[in-house]
């Protein structure tokens, strides 16, 4: 009766454990284990190459994983189809977007919730009333989630001939439709000025607490990370080396051994630079 | 003058199913981005099936009222090419990259093939006796149900799921579209467009030979969509326009240029890629807002 009761207090929404894959040779995630809890930002960080984004591709259906264990609470997802995965409530975003080119910016967000919509394809050629109200209903739901991330003066854009920042922000507007309990965010912040990235931070924490969503982050900004997440778990070679609060994870010398590498231990004792760059 | 008409409507026809069968390749290949090389199969799989409805299980069962018999003659020629795109789609869509291309080429060589050996159709010499149940009301009236039931279908749930798959899939299947079954569905419903405009194109010769399966008649559907504007269904019309006109208006040329149509073909594609690999449709558009815009300097400089 002790789980049941403990899953209440921390209401652990996604549970990976001891996920394990192999490439022919390479082990290039081993024993990784994580949990995400409702309203809640999980950090996930480690330098290039560490594994982070093939965590997600595991967490997501991508790849299947050799070892180890995939829940969404008590949904077992591991190893299961990829869009079976995301209509069971896990979104994710892509380090390289990956947008709908031929699609307008609204065609995006719609085309997220094709699936989801009762109205058969016969039902819809012959425009039903049922249908036609279905359709309204969930346009509404386009251009909310649109205005929700700011995109509404660009529903007709073409998705791909937007500025960056803004096609990060359709790509989580689009995960949004899918109705998602767990958001997985790769790299959200790539590529964006300080501006746009405290944006993004405000964005993120509306959405977790708005929607009620747990958001697990990939991120190389250092300060977006140490601001915005209350857990982080540190990636090195594939294998946890650290999992914490932001200020335990940066005081722990195997990170900054990761970061830094082992000569920097005598004359650095923490992870945050001055100006906050990224370290990596 | 009631000879240039009579001769103009058997032209006109094959305008009519030549776009209906590029409407079908258009949802496979712009629509789902696949390529399927062997349209013509499913085409030539729907007009022997539709004639060998009208001429032999029409009958059989007491259908003779023309109108009946043609409408379920459509039926059985859109059913059947279904039944083909499924059989050719289901094991290999599972498949990545141009296998596709490769199974529905390998599809139509053996479809042709099939259809010389039995006899029962008439084998090589083609599949004659049959009635003329098709006309020109029939091929427009489809033509035209088929082009509207593909633009309201891009805004169906599937039809949204199809065009995201073709854009990236791995992003699809993110976002919990069943990417499988966006394919397999686009190209079976493409193959059964296909099928219908077969059974039109038979019960307007009376004739179909297992020519009509080859790889030449793919190619000039894909040309069509190609020519035409991948994206755009009439682009696909467009196409279907032009690859039967050209022959056509070339019919009073002298036999050397006559001959060299594929050469002409060639050249407009080339032409195509480099001037508007959107297809003509997307420089008419280019060009008509354009004009458009002159008229208004124009109109402008006259104050």
């Amino acid at each position: 009766m002790i789980p049941l009761s403990d899953r209440k207090t921390t209401n652990v929404l996604l549970k990976a454990e001891k996920l394990t894959i192999r490439f022919g040779g390479l082990v290039a995630v081993q024993n990784f284990s994580l949990s995400v809890p409702a309203k809640q930002i999980v950090g996930l960080i480690g330098p290039n190459g560490a594994g982070k984004t093939t965590v997600f591709n595991l967490m997501t259906g991508v790849y299947k994983p050799n070892e180890g264990s995939v829940h969404l609470e008590d949904i077992e997802l591991t190893a299961r189809g990829a869009h079976i995965i995301a209509r069971s409530g896990v979104a994710r975003t892509f380090q390289n977007i990956r947008l709908f080119a031929g699609l307008t910016v609204l065609e995006n967000v719609v085309a997220a919730q094709s699936w989801q919509r009762r109205g058969k394809s016969i039902a819809s050629l012959l425009s039903w009333p049922s249908v036609v109200a279905e359709e309204k209903e969930f346009l509404k739901q386009a251009k909310s989630v649109l205005a929700f991330v700011g995109l509404s003066d660009y529903e007709e854009w073409e998705a791909t001939s937007l500025p960056y920042g803004l096609q990060r922000k359709l790509e989580i507007a689009r995960a949004l439709m899918t109705r998602p309990r767990v958001l997985l965010l790769d790299e959200p912040a790539a590529g964006m000025n300080p501006t746009e990235k405290d944006e993004l931070a405000g964005l993120v924490r509306k959405i977790c607490s708005n929607y009620g969503l747990g958001v697990l982050l990939i991120e190389h900004d250092m300060k977006f990370v140490m601001d915005l997440c209350s857990q982080i778990t540190v990636l090195d070679h594939g294998e946890v080396i650290a999992v914490g609060t932001p200020s335990e994870v940066q005081k722990n010398p195997k990170v900054i051994e990761a970061y830094l590498g082992a000569d920097s231990l005598s004359d650095t004792n923490s992870l945050d630079t001055p100006t906050g760059d990224k370290l990596v | 003058m009631e000879q240039l008409i009579e001769y103009s409507i058997l032209p006109l026809m094959l305008f009519g199913i030549t776009a209906i069968q590029a409407l079908g390749l258009q949802l496979i290949l712009g629509g789902a981005g696949l390529l399927s090389l062997g349209h013509a199969a499913f085409y030539a799989i729907g007009g022997y099936s539709a004639a060998a409805f009208s001429v032999y299980a029409g009958p059989a069962l007491g259908i003779t009222q023309p109108f009946l018999l043609m409408s379920l003659s459509l039926i059985a020629g859109g059913f059947s090419a279904l039944i083909a795109g499924l059989l050719v789609a289901v094991p290999c869509l599972r498949l990545q990259g141009d296998y596709l291309a490769m199974a529905t080429l390998g599809f139509a060589e053996i479809s042709g093939t099939a259809l010389k050996n039995i006899e029962s159709v008439g084998g090589t010499r083609g599949f004659t006796g049959i009635a003329k149940l098709s006309s020109l009301a029939w091929v427009f009236v489809t033509l035209g149900l088929v082009w509207w039931a593909l633009s309201r279908f891009r805004r169906t749930g599937l039809g949204m799921a199809i065009q995201a798959t073709r854009d990236d899939e791995i992003a699809s299947r993110s976002l919990g579209i069943n990417t499988y079954s966006a394919k397999l569905s686009a190209f079976v419903v493409g193959s059964a467009i296909a099928g219908i405009a077969g059974a039109l194109y038979v019960h307007a010769l009376q004739f179909i030979s297992p020519d009509e399966a080859d790889f030449s008649r793919s190619v000039i559907i894909v040309l069509a969509v190609v020519i035409g504007g991948m994206t755009s269904l009439f682009g696909s019309v467009l196409g279907a326009l032009i690859l039967v006109a050209v022959p056509e208006a070339l019919r009073f040329a002298p036999d050397a240029i006559r001959e060299q149509r594929m050469i002409y073909f060639a050249l407009i594609v080339i032409f195509v890629m480099l001037f508007s690999p959107k297809g003509l449709q997307s420089l008419l558009m280019r060009l008509l807002p354009r004009r458009k815009a002159k008229t208004a300097t124009a109109r402008g400089g006259s104050k």
